[in-house]
């Protein structure tokens, strides 16, 4: 006969209809308002201090944690570290080849959008719509100038210093652990993006917790840029 | 609930086609059908890895054998090592989480069920790009070939000279996959078990399984993260020129060491505490009594988990680090024997004085206790490094872990099969046949490893396709009858699993008079689970409902 389930109907959580705060462009929505998720669902579970959503980014926060863990511990392993039989002065290290000036521009670009997508929150918060989405955009803008930077930097490190990922370990582990937190801030990027749509047309409730949990994401990566700036260019240089 | 089964079996089968029906269980996120697809995927995979295992074993039948050739054992060893751990451990214990813990906690599922099913698929992929390198991976000589890089594929073995064509990429894509997957079902499990869990359960209140669970899904985040980035590195390696592992560019081939086993060791435990939860399940059901020592198996659990990230370095004592870093991995994994020590003796209190009940389930309770043990006091014995120095890499190894794995992990899971597979199915797994398959698993399974530990002793080295001296051939035929017995044993598990899922005796919600919520509901439980979400005061919310008059909540 093999498994099943019982054959009595899918059980339906009785969801609140989401508060829209204009009823007109609820029609304009294409998302689904059943998979949007409110608060205002009554929780039939014990208390908890975190919401199961809050619980969950903050889990796989940790998972990046991991990750970058391991990526700057490799990157201090490798610290002046060079090919054997390389001739002193000859091969790009952090010394000769990376600069502050650009990078100080890039990070503050980077950590005063932690700033800015606070300020954003707290606009939607007290139902200033408007703000909201104007500090958000300023936020990808100020996440996008900072991958710009990044991406010029790259240049004249392979055109100037000829430093690629093939050139000596500092190349791999630079690249390596620049790129891959370069890559968690164009998915922070993309995922505002998104967002920044959906709230343009009012999908959102208010209660909604999709923009809290991606602001958190987005702290995340602007602290690891912290950990990362402090080693790569103040501490290893 | 008779009425239900009956029901269901008459529509089900007569009116709705096989194509819908598979389009149900493709696009389903309910718990408990995921958590059976895991299931089925691990004894798909169990079934492919067992034969792997069984040609090794008939290579290694008699001295200078040439049945299968070096090539084709390294890639056997590599892929039977691959397969059973990430293809049929986890996804087994990751079905049983899957089922099981939202309803040991009174939720309707787990925190994201869409999550969850994106995690069995990637896993369920990632096996078959693996396999996949049989028909279509680029090999040595230009024809299809699996990876033969080992398990833990150490550098340069990986290294584009070492290893051309394109196995080892799929060896690290595959993996890599699973691995995402597992950290999905990781994060699922712990936004579930912390925010989900039924009015009164308490984090003090919560079942064993389901605190083992926790800590397990804690570890999987600390300990697959780290083996994605090495992979990472590895394909950098690999395809853009980087030189993380390559000695003669600067690279390192010991941090690859270093960071596969800071995965590596935290897996072991990842793979073994689901098993120390079920055992935690099944031995006071069936002794008759509350389990012995409830807050310090959950400390013990917790101090295994936090000890396991310090002791990775044990399975690299070989490689020349210095005395200091010997001295402190040896002192860790000593350290770690203490909590698992307290969990053998909880479960053997337990035990005593109880009414003993030998059904299935405990018997390979008891069988994982007495060779979980073995494995335990062997992995003591190669902690010490002079020991370690003298029989690393040598069959001795072998048995340890096999016996740590396959009779700790593996045979407290089909335990718990055993166990659940009521409330799974509504119906009993033959019991007749269930001793029988205990019967040949245990007494294969050491007529199989047990004489390994003497061939390591004597020299023999593991993975090498053949050896010369013909005193040795004694026990590795030994083993290789064993493993011929063991397969018989999985032959009458599953005929056992085809049966009872035809003929099984009825269960009804709980055949074994069980405490714990998950026999609360019916037999299988319906989509939501519980009709009313079950307000709970003590660790044995059943036994309150069953003694009103004597709850266990005026004693906890």
């Amino acid at each position: 006969m093999g498994f099943k389930t019982s054959r009595r109907s899918r059980f339906t959580i009785r969801v609140t209809p989401h508060q829209i705060q204009n009823p007109d462009s609820a029609e304009s929505c294409t998302l689904n308002q059943a998979t949007l998720p409110s608060a205002a669902v009554h929780n039939p579970y014990q208390e908890s201090r975190f919401t199961t959503k809050e619980s969950g980014i903050v889990a796989f926060l940790c998972s990046e944690v991991a990750l970058f863990s391991t990526l700057i511990t490799t990157y201090i392993v490798f610290l002046g570290e060079t090919i054997p039989g390389a001739i002193p002065g000859e091969m790009p290290t952090p010394a000769n080849s990376l600069g502050l000036g650009l990078v100080i521009i890039n990070s503050i670009c980077l950590l005063s959008s932690s700033g800015t997508i606070y300020l954003g929150l707290k606009a939607r918060g007290k139902g200033q719509h408007g703000l909201y989405l104007a500090w958000l955009a300023l936020t990808i803008l100020l996440g996008t100038l900072f991958l710009v930077g990044t991406g010029y930097e790259w240049y004249g490190l392979i055109t100037e210093h000829h430093l690629t990922i093939g050139t000596n370990t500092f190349g791999s582990t630079f690249y390596t652990l620049i790129g891959f937190h370069a890559f968690h801030v164009s998915i922070g990027v993309v995922t505002m993006c998104i967002l920044w749509g959906i709230e343009a047309r009012r999908c959102l409730s208010a209660e909604c917790e999709a923009p809290e949990l991606v602001s958190w994401y987005w702290h995340f990566v602007d602290a690891i840029w912290i950990v990362i700036f402090t080693l790569v260019y103040i501490i290893g240089r | 609930m008779a009425t239900v089964n009956s029901y269901s079996k008459s529509t089900t089968s007569a009116t709705i086609p096989l194509v819908t029906r598979l389009h149900g269980w493709v696009s389903s996120v309910d718990h408990k059908q995921i958590g059976i697809m895991y299931l089925i995927m691990s004894f798909i995979f169990m079934v492919v890895g067992g034969l792997e295992a069984f040609l090794m074993r008939a290579q290694l039948w008699e001295a200078n054998n040439t049945l299968v050739g070096p090539e084709t054992f390294n890639q056997l060893f590599t892929m039977h090592g691959t397969t059973m751990i990430f293809f049929v451990i986890m996804p087994m214990l990751a079905g049983f989480a899957n089922y099981f813990v939202p309803l040991m906690i009174g939720a309707r599922d787990v925190a994201f069920p869409r999550l969850n099913a994106l995690g069995f698929w990637l896993s369920f992929f990632g096996g078959c790009l693996l396999y996949y390198t049989y028909l279509g991976a680029e090999g040595l000589y230009g024809a299809s070939n699996a990876p033969d890089i080992g398990w833990f594929a150490y550098a340069p073995l990986t290294s584009p000279a070492y290893s051309r064509g394109n196995a080892t990429d799929y060896w690290i894509l595959g993996t890599m996959m699973t691995g995402a997957g597992t950290i999905a079902f990781g994060v699922n499990l712990i936004a579930t078990i912390f925010t989900m869990r039924a009015p009164g359960i308490r984090l003090t209140k919560l079942p064993l399984f389901v605190w083992m669970m926790l800590i397990d899904a804690i570890l999987i985040l600390l300990a697959f993260p780290p083996l994605t980035a090495a992979q990472v590195m590895l394909l950098f390696d690999r395809y853009l020129g980087a030189h993380f592992f390559d000695p003669q560019s600067g690279g390192s081939a010991l941090l690859w060491q270093h960071l596969f086993w800071f995965f590596g060791h935290p897996e072991v435990y990842i793979m073994a505490l689901p098993a120390f939860g079920i055992v935690s399940e099944i031995i006071p059901v069936f002794s008759r009594k509350v389990i012995f020592g409830y807050a310090s198996m959950a400390a013990a659990t917790a101090a295994i988990g936090l000890i396991s990230v310090g002791v990775w370095a044990h399975h690299m004592f070989t490689v020349g680090m210095n005395d200091m870093v010997d001295t402190f991995f040896a002192a860790s994994t000593f350290l770690i024997a203490i909590p698992t020590g307290i969990k053998i003796f909880n479960w053997v209190a337990t035990l005593y004085g109880g009414r003993l009940q030998l059904r299935t389930p405990m018997l390979f309770a008891l069988g994982f206790l007495s060779m979980f043990l073995i494995g335990g006091l062997t992995g003591i014995m190669l902690s010490v490094v002079p020991f370690d120095w003298q029989i690393s890499d040598s069959y001795f190894l072998v048995a340890h872990f096999h016996y740590v794995l396959f009779g700790g992990s593996l045979f407290a899971l089909i335990g718990g099969f055993y166990y659940w597979f009521p409330k799974m199915s509504g119906r009993m797994m033959n019991e007749q046949l269930g001793i029988w398959h205990f019967t040949f698993l245990f007494v294969g399974f050491n007529v199989l490893f047990f004489p390994m530990h003497i061939a390591g002793l004597l020299g023999m080295p593991r993975r090498v396709y053949t050896y010369a001296e013909p005193e040795w051939e004694i026990w590795n035929q030994l083993s290789t009858v064993g493993a011929a017995v063991m397969g018989v044993g999985f032959l009458l598990f599953f005929i056992n699993i085809a049966h009872s899922l035809r003929h099984g005796e009825t269960a009804g919600d709980d055949p074994w008079d069980a405490w714990t919520l998950e026999w609360a509901t019916t037999s299988p439980p319906a989509t939501y689970n519980f009709e009313e979400i079950p307000t709970v005061e003590s660790r044995r919310p059943l036994w309150d409902l069953k003694h009103p008059d004597d709850p266990d909540s005026q004693y906890e």
